[in-house]
């Protein structure tokens, strides 16, 4: 998946408007980032990309580059 | 009638009938919108909207003992089965009466059930009504038992901090009875089991045992993670940590079901996971490819009922389509442990008794 595309899921994901994360931010920054998203991220790790993440290497996680760092070479670009 | 498994990690039962399954809840109802002044309206719609539980039937000082014992009373007259013939009384539950004695002791005395008959507590939630299938099965088709009173259920609510967000929402309290006995003619009920202890921390209530003692510190509340508030005797719940576990083991464990039981998704009239909560539910669906009718969801008025929630969905939601043709389900359990169990069953024409509705002590 490009990292564009994740951006986009990722806005999916935490219900913040489209186009609206460029991929710089801190998850704090989103103001939306809890355990409900932290669960939604599995979800969508699981789903799209075929991989189950462990809750506490996501719930260590800072920024959205953190997240990517998880999905390995499942994101390029 | 002999099975061979395909999957050395199935488990084969013969010669157990599942007869009939009822269930009980507290009468007083709570509704999630009750916590909006604790929590904001935005963070309870917010949750209720992923869990799918608008409210929940919530015990008070009521024992999962007393719901069982009237869903017993219930299952045994609706099935026109004297309580002498039982000769054993399975009690799956977290939250027993005592520390000791096991709680089916009391149980065997209250529903009238013979002194000959075996009568024992099983400790496990999410995955005990599954397990509590599968041992009274293995006691029946082994020759150890003939008619069995299977009782699962759980009050989760008694060990809930209301201040705790993560759980204070989500569960419910019920209890449930199912009867099986022995019949040859029956049917090969088909079990997939697993355990991973190594997921204690992340579903417990760590005081009142005997590795923590309860003392006066145990009932301190003391804020947590996120502003939340709890007391070492009341439940934790690490939902991300149980999200990941069920990713890693659930859907292998309904393959490992389906494998061995030859069946495909077109044998399988109904999947019935534990009701743990709608998003997890749905997400294991996708997951698996498991059609949007044939998932058993009955969480919206009842919430996570722990090991109660597979039977009460059963009732609830299916109880029409039970009681008159015959059905293949696909029953799931998973959760507090680790501990999983899956099974395959043909449920044939079962007793099911309205819902019975439990009143607590006046106070």
């Amino acid at each position: 998946m490009e990292k564009n595309d994740f951006l986009r899921e990722l806005e999916n994901i935490l219900e913040l408007e489209p186009n609206t994360l460029k991929g710089g931010e801190s998850l704090e920054e989103t103001g939306v980032w809890d355990s409900l998203g932290v669960v939604s991220f599995m979800a969508f790790a699981d789903e799209k990309l075929g991989l189950v993440l462990q809750a506490d290497k996501i719930s260590a996680s800072k920024t959205i580059e953190d997240l990517i760092g998880l999905l390995g070479d499942r994101i390029s670009g | 009638m002999a099975m061979q498994p395909d999957d050395r990690a199935a488990r084969v039962v013969n010669g157990t009938r599942i007869v009939g399954i009822a269930s009980a809840l507290p009468v007083a109802v709570e509704p999630v919108a009750a916590y909006e002044d604790r929590f904001g309206a935005e963070a309870v719609g917010k949750i209720s909207s992923s869990t799918g539980v608008r409210s929940r039937h919530v015990a008070g000082t009521i024992c999962t003992s007393d719901l069982c014992a009237a869903a017993a009373e219930q299952l045994l007259d609706g099935c026109s089965v004297q309580a002498d013939t039982i000769d054993t009384i399975i009690f799956v539950t977290q939250t027993p009466d005592y520390v000791l004695p096991a709680t089916a002791c009391i149980l065997q005395h209250r529903l009238g059930v013979p002194v000959s008959a075996a009568a024992f507590d099983v400790n496990l939630g999410c995955s005990g009504y599954v397990y509590g299938l599968w041992l009274a099965a293995s006691l029946i088709s082994g020759g150890g038992a003939r008619r069995v009173l299977l009782l699962v259920g759980d009050t989760i609510n008694r060990v809930v901090s209301s201040e705790d967000r993560s759980v204070a929402l989500l569960f419910g309290d019920a209890g449930t009875a199912t009867l099986l006995e022995a019949d040859e003619q029956a049917e090969p009920l088909l079990f997939v089991l697993g355990t991973d202890g190594s997921g204690e921390k992340n579903l417990i209530v760590p005081h009142g045992g005997f590795r923590h003692r309860a003392d006066n510190a145990s009932f301190l509340k003391i804020e947590r993670e996120s502003g939340n508030k709890r007391s070492e005797s009341d439940l934790y719940m690490n939902g991300a940590e149980i999200f990941s576990f069920t990713l890693a083991r659930v859907p292998a464990m309904v393959s490992a079901v389906m494998k061995a039981a030859k069946a495909s998704m077109d044998d399988v009239d109904g999947f019935v996971f534990h009701q743990a909560n709608r998003f997890m539910m749905k997400h294991l669906a996708k997951r698996m490819s498991i059609p949007e009718e044939k998932l058993v969801v009955g969480l919206e008025h009842y919430g996570n009922t722990s090991s109660a929630s597979i039977p009460l969905a059963l009732c609830t939601e299916m109880a029409g389509r039970l009681r008159t043709s015959s059905s293949r389900l696909l029953l799931a359990g998973f959760g507090v442990g680790y501990s999983w169990a899956g099974c395959i069953a043909s449920l044939d024409k079962l007793t099911i008794p309205e819902i019975t509705y439990v009143q607590g002590p006046a106070i």
